[in-house]
């Protein structure tokens, strides 16, 4: 018996010994704009998600400006990882961005922070006839979120769109068109 | 006739009664010997002139060996035993003169078919059906479920059943076929892998389907949470949900929220649940939950009675992308007001398969709205009925053993083994074709294989030996000889020597089993059946499938014949579920179930019907069947009876009150109900009607040769048929008047049409109906026991007529009349009965020289009470039955 204790000590030691040997992956911290956050509920849905990504921590959310930070690390995050070679920011990013897309049925995506300033973005307030329904919510952010130029959007209860927008590379006339394209508002 | 000639006519029909019986051909001068009689009573009418009814007796040859003279000479025999001939208003023959021309004809016809059946008996060889073959299958490799008829050309009819040795022939075609199907049977039998697929127990919801989710959208369907609406997911009304997609993406499908579906299954939408496709064929368990309620413009309220919900097995095309119809139907299963019930069921999946859902008791309506088609507050401006579907549960599969059964009776307990790569190998290993998940939505996945496994022996051809042994009198229902034997191990043994592995090698041999004429065929001796093949003429009567076990161990024990134990195995048989198979093949082919399907109602003027209407029709001529033969009630109960077998949709169908809910049950009758009995049930007049119209005359026919066994007269050449008027001017019953003014067409028309008259009193869909639906002119109907919500286009027409007179004078005024009167031929009814089981059961048409056997087993039933299942016993204890 107590030889067995005595290996067991010993190679408790070994590992213990191996594992201090390698160098600890040093975290990196990111901010980008989520994209998704079309209503403040979905704030709470990705905080449900993140404790299911290995090695992501959402350090804060901000669900005005929908910028979020992020603590990644990156040996667990990155399915390669290379203590000699570590990832850059971009693939962290990109590989944050799948798993976050994967975790929420690519409900949620990450994007550059702001291309302009806020100040210099326009308002644009549409307002479709949809049910009172988070699906048709996220039907009609989904339907212009992703347009180029689009800075940020949110969806009231009411249907009430607010977008922000580049106005050098966008307007409300593309805006109602893309809202035409969503599926069912075609035809009321 | 003078009394000199009549003499002479008498000596020469004795004289000629002992040549008959001195000579085999016999029948040859059978005319010479009636001359007189004919000349004096027959060719009045009957000459090359008058040829009346297409008859010449003067150029009627008496060769008997010829198929169509035999039965030529069958009908001049039966008319004038019948009396129907000659024909009342002429002079009637003396009595002994009949009975000696009667005795001559006899004789000769007995004769004659003597000669022909010497070496081959009544019944000539012949296949198993599709349905047989499929029953077989299931029975012999335990696997209870597999499909492979819809794989087999369909079988041929002769004599109203598709198992009639007249009808099945063999070709090239039906040998592929049997090829395919063999190999269907052996990959679904042998196991390849070492242990069965883990059971797993998965839950799904309806919300989450090809179809549902997109009717969720715009209103035919909604969901609920603790029988309220689900607040995440608000009723449709002016607006409709947009993007399936993007509420697939934010989970508003996948909460487990029960589905309330308010738009009946029609041509362009049928659910199911996409999330599971069957990967294992085998047993699995289903539970399913439902409720129902009456949605009031957003409101729920009770429900107006106890809703049905159908639950079929669907199986995947392809990947599974769209197309998917129904397979078969599990049941109807009652949906109680706003309180979920629970129904469990076992089923047996094949592969690629799931089960589909459809709200069974609605109205087809459609509350869906795109661009201006459709109700404009779609859901929220509905008040209606709905069925909730709150989940299904599919746990399996299920095996009990490992390997299952079907491998072990192909392989005994050898050994599965892992087989090695390896190049060197002297045996190619068998091929596997790696199993995935390949239909489009379905979440459920294949267990992760590794290496090939299969049957390994140590010692090929003395296990190939046993196991042969062992397999081969299962596969043909009788002892198998060395010889026979041999041959096969003769195959396996160049399969090996060709490089097959033991597994494949074996497979290769099976296969030529299953395709060989031993398994395939009803293999009788002529003459008297020998114990294997009466144990297996039983089993493929009462159960549609080869013996069992047990009937085996009694042709061992030389048990077999033992009429105490015959009439054991017999009540056995039939209590056993097994013999559903027997009620469904039985009636499916006499009272022509299987056409339920054939037509479609037109649905401007029968907008009630729909496919729970047909599939109750049919449940309840099947149980009514059941319950025949459950109490032995005897033949009147084939025409009337005090009571029906019903469920809710039918009992309304039939304007009776009272019943709640899907379940077929007993239900007995109110006095003076037209209901009671085959002749009014709604699935027989829907199989004599055409969708549209009904025709005295086809259900006439009917009546007559299916219940009365006296078929009528195929109709003559270039007469067109009498098609009845939909406009609402002419009655059938007045075109057919002018019909019959031809005494041609008269002779027939009178015995064919007063049943046919009688049954105008029902419509195509076997509603009673006083006055012809019309889409021409006519008053508006009343709504009746029509759904509220379903639009009535069609007026109501001339009134319906169904009065009539029988060929013997008898009249009647009504169908309850008729019933009464055909009631009261329970001898009658019970020789017809008694002729269909036997030619159902034996192969073959009823023969001349069969009718005293036949007539015998009647007498001896009607002895017995003249019960249904009396006449089952005895039917198989007569020579009949026990004879090739």
């Amino acid at each position: 018996m107590r030889t067995f204790i005595s290996s067991l000590v010993f190679a408790s030691l070994f590992v213990a010994g191996l594992t201090a040997d390698l160098p600890a992956a040093p975290s990196v911290e990111i901010s980008r704009r989520v994209v998704g956050l079309f209503e403040p509920s979905r704030v709470e849905d990705l905080k449900e998600i993140v404790p299911t990504l290995p090695g992501v921590e959402l350090v804060r959310v901000d669900y005005a400006s929908t910028v979020a930070v992020w603590r990644l690390d990156p040996a667990l995050v990155m399915t390669n990882y290379n203590a000699k070679k570590p990832p850059s920011e971009e693939q962290l990013v990109q590989r944050l961005d799948s798993l976050l897309g994967a975790a929420s049925t690519r409900t949620f995506a990450l994007k550059p922070l702001a291309g302009i300033p806020s100040e210099k973005t326009t308002l644009i307030q549409l307002r479709p006839h949809i049910l009172d329904c988070r699906g048709c919510r996220y039907a009609v952010y989904n339907g212009i979120a992703k347009l180029e130029g689009v800075e940020s959007a949110t969806v009231g209860k009411d249907g009430a769109i607010s977008a922000r927008i580049d106005p050098a590379k966008t307007d409300q006339k593309t805006l109602d068109a893309a809202l035409k394209k969503v599926r069912g508002l075609e035809h009321p | 006739m003078p009394s000199l000639r009549r003499f002479f006519f008498l000596n020469a029909c004795l004289g000629l009664l002992s040549s008959v019986a001195l000579t085999a051909a016999g029948a040859e001068s059978i005319k010479p010997a009636i001359q007189p009689f004919l000349e004096a009573h027959c060719t009045g009418c009957h000459d090359a002139e008058t040829k009346k009814g297409n008859l010449d007796l003067t150029a009627l040859r008496d060769q008997l060996t010829e198929a169509e003279n035999f039965s030529r000479w069958v009908k001049i025999h039966d008319r004038i035993e019948s009396g129907e001939m000659p024909p009342k208003k002429k002079a009637r023959p003396p009595v002994a003169d009949v009975a000696a021309v009667k005795a001559v004809l006899s004789r000769a016809l007995l004769q004659a078919e003597a000669t022909k059946q010497v070496g081959g008996g009544r019944t000539t060889l012949h296949r198993m059906t599709r349905s047989e073959y499929e029953n077989t299958v299931r029975d012999l490799f335990a696997l209870p479920g597999i499909a492979v008829r819809a794989g087999l050309p369909a079988d041929g009819s002769a004599h109203g059943f598709d198992n009639n040795s007249d009808a099945l022939d063999i070709s090239h075609v039906n040998l592929a076929r049997y090829i395919d199907a063999a190999d269907t049977v052996l990959n679904m039998a042998i196991a390849t892998r070492p242990v069965a697929p883990a059971t797993s127990l998965v839950r799904l919801s309806l919300a989450r389907n090809y179809e549902p989710d997109i009717m969720l959208m715009q209103g035919d369907a909604m969901l609920f949470r603790d029988k309220k609406p689900d607040p995440v997911f608000p009723p449709a009304g002016e607006y409709a949900h947009v993007d399936q997609g993007a509420h697939e993406q934010i989970g508003i499908f996948d909460r487990m929220s029960s589905v309330g579906v308010f738009r009946h299954e029609d041509d362009s939408w049928n659910p199911y649940f996409r999330h599971f496709a069957s990967l294992y064929p085998g047993r699995y368990r289903i539970r399913a939950s439902f409720w129902s309620l009456t949605w009031d413009k957003g409101e729920v309220r009770p429900a107006r009675g106890v809703e049905a919900a159908r639950l079929s097995v669907v199986q995947f095309n392809e990947n599974g992308r769209g197309g998917q119809h129904p397979s078969y139907v599990l049941g109807y299963f009652a949906a109680p007001s706003l309180e979920s019930k629970v129904h469990e069921m076992n089923v047996w999946f094949n592969e690629k398969e799931t089960i589909g859902f459809n709200p069974a008791s609605l109205a087809p309506i459609r509350l869906y709205r795109i661009g201006n088609y459709g109700p404009k507050g779609r859901i929220m401006g509905y008040t209606g009925p709905c069925v909730v579907s709150d989940w299904v549960d599919i746990e399996g599969p299920f095996n009990d053993v490992w390997p299952p059964r079907s491998h072990q009776l192909l392989f005994g307990s050898l050994p599965i083994s892992e087989i090695k790569p390896d190049p060197k190998a002297a045996q190619r290993p068998p091929v596997r074709v790696p199993l995935r998940q390949d239909i489009i939505g379905c979440r459920n996945r294949p267990e992760t294989e590794k290496g090939v496994w299969s049957v390994t022996s140590a010692h090929p051809m003395a296990d190939a030996d046993k196991l042969l042994a062992d397999f081969l009198p299962k596969a043909f229902r009788r002892p198998v000889t060395a010889e026979t034997r041999a041959q096969y191990l003769a195959q396996f043994d160049l399969r090996v020597k060709a490089g097959d592995c033991f597994e494949t090698a074996m497979r290769w041999v099976y296969r030529a089993a299953l395709c060989s004429p031993d398994f395939l065929y009803h293999v009788e001796a002529p003459g008297k059946l020998d114990d294997y093949a009466l144990a297996s003429r039983l089993s493929y009567f009462l159960w549609n499938s080869q013996p069992d076990e047990l009937l085996a161990g009694l042709i061992t024990s030389g048990q077999i014949r033992d009429p105490k134990v015959l009439d054991q195995q017999i009540e056995r048989m039939l209590s056993d579920p097994k013999s559903d198979r027997f009620v469904e093949d039985f009636l499916g082919q006499w009272l022509k179930l299987r056409s339920i399907g054939v037509n479609d109602p037109d649905k401007k003027l029968y907008p009630e019907f729909n496919p729970y209407l047909q599939d109750s029709m049919v449940s309840e001529t099947r149980a009514y069947f059941r319950e025949l033969l459950e109490r032995n009630l005897d033949a009147s109960f084939l025409v009337r009876s005090d009571f029906a077998m019903l469920n809710e949709r039918l009992a309304v169908h039939y304007g009776i009150t009272g019943v709640s809910g899907p379940e077929i049950r007993k239900v007995t009758l109110p006095a003076g109900c037209v209901r009671g009995g085959f002749l009014t049930q709604a699935a027989l007049l829907k199989v004599t009607a055409n969708g549209t119209t009904t025709s005295p005359v086809v259900r006439g026919s009917f009546v007559m040769a299916r219940l009365l066994g006296r078929p009528p007269e195929p109709p003559p050449a270039n007469v067109p048929a009498v098609e009845p008027d939909v406009q609402g001017t002419t009655t059938i019953r007045e075109q057919l008047a002018k019909h019959r003014a031809d005494p041609a067409c008269a002779s027939c028309h009178t015995k064919i049409d007063p049943a046919g008259f009688a049954l105008e009193s029902f419509d195509v869909i076997g509603g009673q109906r006083g006055r012809y639906r019309s889409i021409g002119e006519g008053d508006v109907p009343p709504r009746g026991s029509i759904d509220p919500r379903i639009k009535i286009d069609f007026k109501l027409g001339p009134k319906v007529d169904a009065s009539g007179e029988l060929p013997d004078g008898r009249k009647f005024a009504d169908i309850l009349q008729l019933k009464d009167i055909l009631a009261n031929e329970r001898q009658l009814l019970l020789r017809n009965l008694a002729e269909q089981l036997t030619v159902y059961s034996t192969g073959h048409a009823l023969s001349f020289g069969d009718r005293t056997a036949l007539a015998e087993i009647v007498a001896r039933t009607e002895a017995q009470g003249g019960g249904m299942r009396t006449l089952i016993h005895e039917l198989i204890r007569s020579p009949l039955f026990q004879t090739r």
